[in-house]
């Protein structure tokens, strides 16, 4: 029983001449581009305007199979990278896809200076709390106990809180789900794609491959549904108070909506103002 | 693509594409795939379609095949 189809359903949203892609059985990475591209598709979304930044990491290679213009560009850089495609052609849409440690080791001053100055962009984080790409080394997210290449008797350095840290940075969209929560995700991803400003979406996401292994997870079933047990829905709380503890309880939702003056608008308006003064 | 496509009703399995995560067998509501014994060449076991007739379209499977190896046809 077997068929050639011409047209995949996703074609026009991703580059499925490239598939299989590079991520490993069972990560759960292919579920957050899953998610990416089926937003898009519900979205009917223009893909000429959109532009997809990611950085390096297992998770940046998101944007190479994602079928708009998309720039794979330096460790940490994702974010810099994508301001100045925004001020410089604010009709895009910007989305930065990228890893917790792309985003918050090397990169986590780009993070907290775009959140603050509320440029218009979607930031989705896969937090697997780990370098994932360069063997599973311990990173800004690796859980206090975790066992990480560079934490073999266990992490003893403090995690920060992704969500709390974008809503305490000033991002006015923020929410938090994980790989199994893949119908909700897309929701959030809808709206921060039509949100206007700097939104932050953290995806927990299994590495199967290397977190898993170093902790005796097992495979990345036995990762869904362990996050399938341990997540609890709250909408609407600060993420401040947005527990997670891999393993333990990890409160996912939609946490933070709030408007404020855009950073690419006022940058328009000074240079019309500066012009016409 | 679509060389290697086990179709069955609306729901397609790309064989070449699967890795083997296991999650079409967990999640899918309706009991839709089943887990073959026979491994393939590249040593995974791709989800069979076991009772296609139970689909809803719900498209779950299409958001969580983190392989891009299901596909439903609306
Ligand atoms: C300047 C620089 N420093 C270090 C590296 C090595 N490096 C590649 S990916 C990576 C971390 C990736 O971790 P994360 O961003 O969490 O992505 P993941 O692979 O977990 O998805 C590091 C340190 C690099 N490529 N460039
Ligand atoms: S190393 Fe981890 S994050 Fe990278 S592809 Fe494999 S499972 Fe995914
Ligand atoms: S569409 Fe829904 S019911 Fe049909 S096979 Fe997929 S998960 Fe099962
Ligand atoms: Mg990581």
């Amino acid at each position: 029983m077997t068929r050639a189809i011409e047209e995949h359903p996703l074609t026009g949203y991703l580059r499925i001449d490239r598939v299989p892609h590079i991520w490993c059985e069972g990560c759960g990475l292919g579920i957050l581009l899953n998610s990416f591209v089926q937003a898009l598709k519900d979205l009917e979304f223009d893909m000429d305007k959109l532009v997809v930044v990611s950085g390096i990491g297992c998770t940046g290679r998101a944007s190479g199979y994602i079928k708009s213009d998309a720039y794979h560009t330096t460790h940490g850089r994702a974010i810099a990278f994508a301001t100045g495609v925004k001020v410089a052609n604010p009709d895009l849409k910007v989305v930065v896809i990228s890893g917790d440690g792309d985003l918050f080791a090397i990169g986590g001053n780009h993070f907290i200076h775009a959140a603050r100055r509320n440029i218009d962009m979607l930031v989705i984080c896969a937090n697997n709390f780990n370098y994932g790409m360069t063997g599973g080394q311990l990173g800004p997210t690796t859980p206090i106990g975790s066992r990480t290449q560079t934490s073999p008797y266990g992490n003893i350095e403090q995690p920060f809180n992704l969500s709390a840290l974008a809503a305490c940075s000033g991002a006015v969209y923020v929410s938090r789900w994980t790989t199994l929560h893949v119908r909700r995700l897309t929701e959030s991803i809808k709206k921060g794609i039509h949100k206007k400003g700097f939104s932050f979406i953290e995806v927990i996401a299994p590495c199967s491959t290397v977190y898993g292994r170093y902790n005796r997870l097992g495979d990345g079933l036995d990762m869904m549904n362990d996050l399938k047990e341990i997540s609890v829905i709250k909408h609407g709380i600060y993420p401040t108070e947005a527990t997670i503890e891999p393993g333990k309880e990890i409160v996912v939702g939609d946490f933070v909506d709030i408007e404020k003056p855009e950073y690419s608008d006022m940058v328009q308006a000074f240079i019309k103002e500066q012009m016409e003064g | 693509m679509g060389q290697n496509l086990g179709l069955a009703g609306p729901v397609q399995v790309n064989r070449d594409f699967c890795k083997r995560c296991g999650y079409y067998f967990e999640f899918c509501p309706r009991g839709v795939f089943e887990r073959p014994d026979e491994i393939t060449l590249k040593g995974v076991t791709p989800p069979r379609i076991n009772e296609w007739a139970e689909c809803t379209m719900c498209s779950l499977c299409t958001l969580l095949r983190p392989d891009i190896a299901v596909s439903i046809e609306v």
